[in-house]
């Protein structure tokens, strides 16, 4: 047992620099949005099969007979959440935007680590062993981790007030908070304190190895995640044969699960795919750059990429999904635009499918900015760390905005081709999905969808860019302050 | 030698006699040799004979009388310009601890050992150096005359550059083979340091 | 706790015994050798300089007697202990009672007020706030910081941290202090005072290693022991 009095451990965790503060804080918000979606989940999962609900009432009758009868779904949720049949894709989505608030925990909890690594050899050197390091480490993660999950209750509330009540009936996206899911708040905020304090004690790990890269692994990483969402998805395909065969629920469950498993392994494969380009000396942009006048900036945008590949990965793996979504999306929405027979008579369906369409899209965006985020706060912390290197930059010549753009590009270098190759990968392989299943491989009917994924792809590129030049224009007040020559005075 | 103005000094704070001058003098040069009644009294004399001091008359406490001298405006003067220019940065070429290391550099084909030469340098210096500092750091109360306390630290510091010189001189030992003086008749020795690999070839 | 926990009384009723004993010492920085086989025994109530030219081994020597590096070959004992038989809890229960170590760079933690910064050896050893806080303020007014308890080293001086360090070094009064340039940014009053309570240490029968290259701090010492090119190249007794 660490011989630490908890007093001291608290005066250890206490955050007491701007890196720290930004950690406790951004780990606090990755812990409150996990949170609010596993909340949002539960409430999905736990909502019954009472006619208020889903507007079907079924009686049985005196023979053994059931009748359906169809009755107003007095809690107004959109058709998605209020079909039983329908609630696995909300759920799937739910658990898909968990993984961009987990990128943003991973980077939140790196905020910091070079200070956080030098102040622990210090402790070392006057005695404090691993276990005290860890203890203190876990103090404050936990800590943080628990605020958030606090957080989660009021978060969800407020969540239900503006996308449920304040909605029209059947547009509602928030179910009610019934009273049992206190209780799972109650789990949830002890099982996110758990996992915070896991990832406390994990976080030692790293440090005592220190953060070095190792690209030469990663390369043959990807390789194997690619081949595991190849095999996810060679399963599904195979699967649209076999659920018929199964119980409807089972096959429901099983090709959703195998849908999860395709679209993490690919994501995780870009992540990794892009973390090594990160590492990796990318000379030929950066000549091309340098020809085109702009070498300076391509050096520092590379170095800065190149010093977190962390980052960039798990940045990258999210918006990868994003741009699956993406992609899906503008398929599903031609698709749905050239069906003449439903534009001529069934506008409820199109407000139906285009709703869906939407709300995925929507989805896709929150999890594009949390992403954003964490890639900000790691090229934030950075400048943070790196501010004399920065401001001997400056001392050179190179001046604020000239940096503010270094930013700019370095964002845009993880983002843009993340999200473009998510939207080309999801949106050709649900249209090739979708073609085979209506038996077209190559008619019009399957073209016509397929040629809005390169429009696609090039709006969300040049998006995901301006977007990256918004964040970097909103840094500018820290790359200022990283840039102060005062900042080659410290040590 | 500035002896004569060491003596216009010791006249500056008021007129004194010989003696009197004498034991001045030797408490604030506690390092050097005590000066001699002869030479007080010869360096005063030239000092009269040039102006810069006069008798200002006779002094008895029961003693035997003496001559109580005071410094003159000329000496005065005299004084002042000598402190205003500085001490000529001359080093001190004349020390026997160059001769030494030097003559080591040179012979070390001849079967001398430079590095226990130097080494053993090292050690006298050090243990002097140790001396000195124990002297004004262990005295409870810090009761050493401060004179004695500046005369200690001038010496240790001179040490310490004696020291310093050493190593440089180690460094090019090592950087430079023998074989490169001019004086060596034998040049396929290599510069390595036990005695064995120093004898002279035969 | 095991057996061969470390319990420094017994250490020291045996006056006889080193200290610090260090056998057939080698260690390399990646493939640059730093230590060569080097040897050293520290007895009680000495001063030992550690000197050489810069490159030499000897903060090396300091980090792997300290235990904060790892030694490829050799044993290092430190009050009778071999570090090599502690777990990692033991070796750090070791450094926060029994060995102060001022290092030569960022030896304060950044973002502590000195009070509770000098007071870290003693609350790592589960000593409450409120003792550890008194005994940390003695030890910064010994340094003559008494003034500077609420600043964080950010807003000291190069010379106050390093004093700050020596504060916080000897403030669980170890037997044992390793020392890497201890007074090398120090003016002559403030490293006559640090010098002063390092050999306060001596003085109460514990030992001094210090590594240095200022020849006048090391003719203070008993023993000079003179690294080159990761070996011993003299051990000179100057007493």
């Amino acid at each position: 047992m660490s011989a630490l009095d908890r007093e001291v451990v608290r005066l250890l965790a206490r955050p007491r620099t701007a890196a720290d503060r930004l950690r406790s804080r951004a780990t606090t918000a990755a812990s409150a949005g996990t949170g609010v979606v596993l909340l949002l989940l539960a409430a999905v999962l736990g909502l019954g099969d009472d006619p208020a609900t889903t507007g079907v009432e079924v009686v049985t009758q005196a023979d053994g007979s059931t009748l359906w009868t169809a009755v107003t779904p007095t809690a107004g949720l959109v058709p998605f959440i209020a079909e039983p049949g329908l609630r696995p894709g909300v759920q799937l989505g739910a658990l898909l935007l968990v993984l961009p608030f987990a990128a943003l925990a991973v980077q939140a909890l790196r905020v910091g680590a070079v200070a956080r690594q030098q102040r622990e050899a210090t402790l070392v050197v006057v005695g404090a062993s691993q276990r005290d390091l860890r203890r203190v480490r876990v103090q404050s993660t936990a800590a943080d981790a628990a605020r958030g999950a606090l957080w989660a209750a009021p978060a969800y509330l407020v969540a239900w007030l503006l996308l449920g009540v304040a909605l029209p009936v059947g547009a509602r996206l928030v179910p009610v908070p019934e009273p049992w899911l206190a209780l799972v708040w109650v789990v949830l905020v002890g099982l996110l304190t758990a996992a915070g304090a896991a990832a406390g004690a994990l976080l030692g790990r790293h440090g005592r190895h220190g953060p070095a890269p190792r690209p030469a692994r990663s390369g043959r990483w990807a390789w194997a995640w690619g081949a595991g969402a190849v095999a996810c998805l060679g399963l599904l395909a195979l699967g649209f044969e076999l659920p018929w065969a199964l119980p409807a629920d089972l096959s429901v469950f099983l090709a959703f699960s195998l849908l999860l498993g395709a679209l993490l392994c690919l994501a995780v494969c870009g992540g990794v795919v892009l973390a090594r380009s990160a590492v990796g000396s990318p000379t030929r942009r950066v000549e091309r750059a340098a020809r085109s006048g702009a070498g300076a900036e391509a050096v520092l945008a590379a170095a800065q990429r190149r010093a977190n590949p962390v980052a960039v990965g798990a940045s990258g793996a999210v918006l990868v999904l994003v741009g699956i979504c993406l992609g899906v999306c503008s398929v599903f929405v031609t698709a749905l635009a050239a069906t003449r027979d439903l534009a001529t008579g069934y506008a409820g369906d199109i407000a139906f499918y285009g709703g869906g369409a939407v709300l995925a899209c929507g989805v896709g965006l929150v999890a594009a900015a949390v992403a954003l985020v964490s890639l900000a706060l790691a090229l934030t912390d950075q400048l943070a760390q790196a501010r004399r290197a920065v401001a001997a930059t400056v001392a050179m010549g190179c001046d604020v905005p000239r940096l503010v753009e270094v930013q700019a590009r370095a964002l845009a270098a993880t983002a843009v081709p993340s999200a473009v190759v998510g939207t080309l990968v999801g949106g050709l392989a649900y249209g090739t999905l979708q073609a085979s299943l209506d038996g077209e491989w190559l008619g019009a009917r399957a073209l016509l969808p397929m040629a809005a994924v390169p429009v696609a792809a090039v709006v969300v590129g040049a998006a995901v860019r301006l977007v990256s030049c918004a964040v970097a224009e909103l840094l500018t007040g820290r790359v200022r302050r990283a840039a102060a020559l005062e900042n080659l005075r410290t040590p | 030698m500035a002896i004569g103005e060491v003596h216009l000094a010791l006249l500056l704070s008021g007129p004194r006699h010989g003696y009197d001058i004498k034991r001045a003098h030797d408490a604030w040069f506690p390092a050097e040799r005590p000066l001699a009644f002869g030479q007080v009294y010869a360096t005063l004399g030239r000092l009269v004979r040039d102006g810069h001091a006069e008798v200002v008359g006779t002094h008895s406490e029961g003693g035997p009388e003496r001559t109580v001298y005071a410094i003159t405006g000329s000496g005065r003067e005299r004084l002042l310009t000598w402190l205003d220019e500085p001490a000529p940065p001359a080093g001190t070429t004349g020390e026997e601890i160059i001769r030494k290391t030097v003559v080591a550099l040179h012979s070390t084909t001849s079967g001398a050992d430079a590095e226990r030469v130097l080494s053993a340098q090292r050690a006298a210096h050090l243990r002097r150096m140790r001396q000195l500092q124990r002297r004004s750091t262990e005295q409870p109360g810090g009761d050493v005359d401060l004179a004695v306390r500046l005369a200690d630290r001038h010496a240790l510091l001179h040490l310490d550059a004696d020291l310093r010189w050493l190593e440089e001189a180690a460094e090019a030992l090592r950087a430079q083979p023998p074989a490169a003086s001019t004086t060596s008749t034998t040049t396929t020795t290599t510069p390595t340091t036990t005695p064995d690999d120093q004898e002279p070839q035969p | 706790m095991s057996p061969d926990r470390p319990s420094s009384p017994d250490v020291l009723a045996e006056p006889a015994h080193p200290l610090v004993r260090l056998a057939g010492l080698t260690h390399a920085h990646g493939r640059t050798p730093a230590l060569r086989g080097v040897d050293l025994e520290v007895g009680a109530g000495t001063a030992v300089a550690v000197t050489g030219a810069s490159g030499s081994g000897k903060s090396t020597l300091l980090h792997v007697a300290a235990g904060l590096l790892q030694p490829d070959a050799g044993s290092v004992q430190l009050l009778g202990h071999d570090l090599a038989r502690l777990d990692d809890a033991e070796r750090a229960q070791l450094r926060r009672r029994d060995v102060g170590i001022v290092l030569q760079y960022g030896q304060l933690v950044p973002d502590l007020p000195l009070l509770d910064g000098v007071a870290l050896p003693l609350l790592l050893d589960g000593s409450a706030l409120g003792p550890a806080r008194d005994a940390s303020r003695a030890a910064l007014a010994g340094v003559g910081l008494a003034d500077a308890e609420d600043a964080v080293p950010a807003e000291l001086s190069g010379g106050q941290a390093q004093l700050a360090a020596v504060a916080r070094a000897l403030v669980a009064q170890p037997h044992l202090v390793l020392a890497d340039e201890p007074v090398a940014s120090l003016d002559p009053a403030g490293a006559a005072l640090a010098l002063d309570l390092l050999w306060g240490v001596v003085a109460r029968g514990g030992a001094l290693v210090l590594v240095t290259h200022d020849n006048v701090l090391a003719a203070r010492c008993d023993r000079e022991v003179r690294l080159a090119h990761g070996g011993v190249q003299h051990d000179l007794d100057l007493r």
